[in-house]
């Protein structure tokens, strides 16, 4: 049983223990100012974000009382949605709130619809890994860019309550830097990379981003089964969410992004995309297009498998926009 | 109750204090151990009530046991006593093997069945060995449910454990909180920042392949987790213990210096061996029977399946009765240490290929593929190209220091009959607080000896 002798307790010499709690607390806030100010994928965002506040604002100046749409996902919603052509479209202005795919769902449908008001319309352009499978993406990025507003939580309902499962806890778990983002700054200030992709200066009118190289060639995805990942979790963040927007009185809509497969995969993708989108039909409107999410044109995306180029970008929010209009004059 | 959580310690902290203010005010011996039950189930019901229900089942049924005298009786409680077991972990395997379907229910193990089933066994059959009273039954459930040890061990024995929570005082004192607080920052060092990054470079080797490298890689990952998961958790429950002036058996003792097999098993899981030493080996005829040999395969086999239902535990468990086997056998052979050590520590991390991979095929196709020595290319770009990236590649290096670092600490801690004892030095202490804060990953994950 008692294997290591009392005497052996008495050999190690220790710090009394409040000295070592107090060191532990110093180290948990030097920790989480590293990581909240030599984070340049944190900085970026944070930027963005400010960046989009101020066109929001004018944006809500610009059409007084009238509907918004808000355009809410991952990062290919950043890239591929602009608003411009959207507005063209339908008539509505819009602005483009995408985050990136590692701030998680929780965070990125906060995001889209935190500023919505009674008669906004949100389109959440989601990739089903972000959707489904949010537990695999830590909440790290989100806690880092922060922008939540705690006093107004109590009154979001579930589907706030649910954007952090625990709001003292993620946080305080996430501010960490970790050995895998120091590793990362170390390889790329040793190769004399960029520090982050892109810069604010990607950053277009209305929220749009926009990436300076075309590579997309290592993103053609096989054929990719995703319904499987459809799980309770998920049904149960989209009926929380189906719940706030009917609370609140705004229409919150489901677009699958366009994605880059292998021609050969084409068909059999839209077919489990078409799967998928019932899935999600029973919780919010779907808006589709013919692509249904998938396209083998590699010259269509930018940097990754998930972000258009402006011009297929055009086509995208075109195609969405129509599906839109459709949809309301359905409605009327 | 998951040690590594935040949630954890927020709610042994609000838990103690609610508690200790009761205990303010209805002062009484009783009113110490009813606490500590309080506080024990109260942290096991954070996961489900009834992970509360099924322990409570092995507490009453071991309970009774006490009473039972005749070799039937006895032999009915310890039926009972693996009911739970029985059901939740071993019925889908068994529908498996012998009604030849597939699993018609994947249930959730009660967090610590395993260890409490074992641990109350044991408890049992040295009470009727020795001829010792029936305790008190609040001591009884102190002593199964005393909240460090009851998920994943130590599996403590009567004689060992009762004693102490018998003289239980729910305080904490200055000097047992700084005798316990070491152990608990280098048991937190060794899960959040040793085994979540070896747990994440083993995310981020690019898929499996022949190739031998990357199988070298997933199974060196895999070894360092392993260690570093349940060690932590076993030193973070060692601190928490003498937080409170009782001192648990010390699970781990360096086992990935062992040099040999038979070391590295009285010093990995040190009481999970000597249960099965114990209550198995020994009353099967231990190495005075003829066939000693099949008695040591049998306690192996029995590990394995103790670790998991699945043939992958059960072929780590036979490899291992088998390299002991052969240890035994030739043991005039006196290898220099290095050659030992590298044996030991060589044929440790292929064997955990079996216990990781739930599929024995795969697990059979990654040995086979370090067997092809067509599949070694030992050059820079050929190791880079094992990672996803360049800097999942320097995570490794950076790994690859950190823990030569952590191994020569527990060498020289070692050679000082010190188990960990340099790990504990103040000043290295307060280079672990800081790598906890700064290296350890964001994401929060269970320990993998809950699953068992």
């Amino acid at each position: 049983m008692v294997d290591v002798e009392d005497s052996h307790f008495d050999k190690v010499r220790r710090f009394p223990w409040y000295v070592t709690l107090g060191f532990a607390l110093m180290m948990v806030l030097c920790a989480s100012f590293c990581s909240m100010n030599f984070d340049p994928e944190a900085k970026f965002w944070r930027a963005v974000a400010r960046e989009r506040q101020n066109d929001l604002t004018e944006t809500r100046e610009r059409v007084g009382d009238g509907p918004l749409i808000f355009l809410g996902g991952g990062s290919s919603c950043s890239f591929s949605l602009h608003p411009a052509v959207l507005e063209e479209v339908t008539g509505i202005a819009a602005v483009n709130l995408g985050g990136s795919a590692a701030m998680g769902y929780r965070y990125l449908t906060w995001l889209a619809t935190k500023d919505a008001r009674e008669g906004d319309f949100v389109i959440l352009h989601l990739e089903p890994d972000i959707l489904c499978r949010s537990g695999a993406w830590g909440s790290s990025l989100a806690a880092k860019v922060g922008g939540f507003h705690w006093e107004e939580q109590g009154q979001r309902g579930a589907f706030a309550q649910e954007i952090f499962e625990n709001p003292w806890r993620d946080p305080l778990t996430a501010l960490k830097p970790g050995a895998k983002f120091l590793s990362a700054l170390t390889a790329k200030i040793l190769s004399g990379r960029d520090l982050y992709r892109y810069q604010i200066s990607d950053l277009e009118p209305h929220g749009v981003l926009t990436a300076h190289v075309q590579q997309p060639n290592a993103d053609i995805e096989p054929f990719t089964p995703m319904v499987q990942w459809f799980d309770d979790q998920a049904s149960r963040d989209l009926l929380s969410l189906a719940h706030y927007a009917r609370e609140k009185k705004i229409r919150i809509f489901y677009t699958l992004p366009w994605e880059c497969f292998e021609h050969e995969a084409l068909a059999e993708q839209r077919a489990e995309h078409a799967h998928y989108l019932q899935k999600v039909s029973q919780y919010l409107p779907i808006l589709d297009d013919e692509m249904m999410g998938a396209l083998s044109d590699n010259s269509m995306f930018l940097d990754t498998g998930f972000h258009l180029t402006p011009e297929a970008g055009k086509l995208r929010s075109q195609l969405l926009g129509e599906a839109l209009r459709r949809h309301l004059e359905l409605k009327e | 109750m998951n040690f590594a959580s935040l949630t954890f310690w927020f709610s042994l902290i609000g838990a103690f204090t609610l508690l200790s203010l009761l205990r303010f005010l209805l002062r009484g011996v009783f009113v110490d151990r009813w606490a500590f039950i309080g506080l024990s189930l109260f942290l096991l019901g954070m996961e489900s009530l009834e992970t509360v229900a099924v322990f409570l089942w092995v507490v009453g049924v071991g309970y009774l046991g006490l009473k039972a005298h005749r070799r039937w009786s006895l032999v009915l409680v310890g039926c009972l006593l693996l009911v739970p077991l029985g059901y939740y972990k071993y019925s889908g395997f068994f529908e498996q093997v012998f009604l030849g379907r597939e699993q018609s229910l994947r249930l959730l193990i009660p967090m610590g069945l395993s260890f409490y089933t074992f641990q109350i066994f044991s408890f049992v059959i040295d009470s009727r060995r020795e001829g010792l009273d029936r305790p008190r039954f609040l001591d009884f459930l102190n002593y199964a449910s005393f909240f460090p040890q009851i998920v994943a061990g130590p599996i403590e024995r009567r004689s060992d454990l009762l004693p102490q929570v018998q003289n239980l005082s729910f305080g904490l004192k200055r000097k047992d909180i700084e005798d316990g607080l070491p152990w608990i920052v280098l048991g937190l060092f060794f899960k959040l920042v040793m085994a979540e990054n070896f747990a994440l470079l083993g995310d981020e080797l690019r898929s499996f392949s022949t190739n031998s490298l990357i199988v070298w890689f997933d199974a060196l990952f895999f070894a360092f987790r392993i260690y570093f998961d349940f060690c932590g958790y076993s030193l973070i429950a060692f601190g928490l213990a003498s937080c409170f002036g009782i001192k648990l058996t010390l699970n781990f003792r360096s086992p990935y210096l062992a040099r040999n097999i038979q070391d590295f098993w009285r010093q990995w899981h040190v009481t999970l061996s000597r249960w099965f030493r114990d209550y198995v080996y020994f009353p099967l005829g231990g190495s005075r029977v003829r066939l000693w040999f099949v008695n040591v395969c049998i306690v192996f086999l029995l590990s394995g399946l103790w670790h998991g239902a699945g043939w992958g535990f059960l072929i780590w468990g036979l490899l291992h009765g088998v390299a002991v086997l052969v240890c035994v056998l030739s043991k005039k052979k006196r290898l220099p240490y290095w050659l030992a050590w590298s044996l030991t520590i060589a044929f440790v991390t292929v064997s955990w290929i079996f216990f990781k991979e739930s599929d024995w095929r795969i697990a059979c196709q990654k040995v086979e593929a370090l067997a092809f020595l067509k599949g070694y290319h030992l050059n820079a770009s050929a190791i880079l190209a094992c990672f996803e990236g360049p800097k999942t590649a320097l995570l490794a290096g950076f790994m690859a220091v950190l823990t030569a670092a952590v191994f020569v600490g527990e060498f020289f801690s070692q050679r000082k009959s010190a188990p960990y004892g340099l790990l504990l030095n103040r000043w290295v202490q307060l280079l672990l607080i800081a790598a906890i804060c700064f290296l350890s990953p964001t994401r929060e994950s269970a320990f993998i000896y809950f699953n068992f």
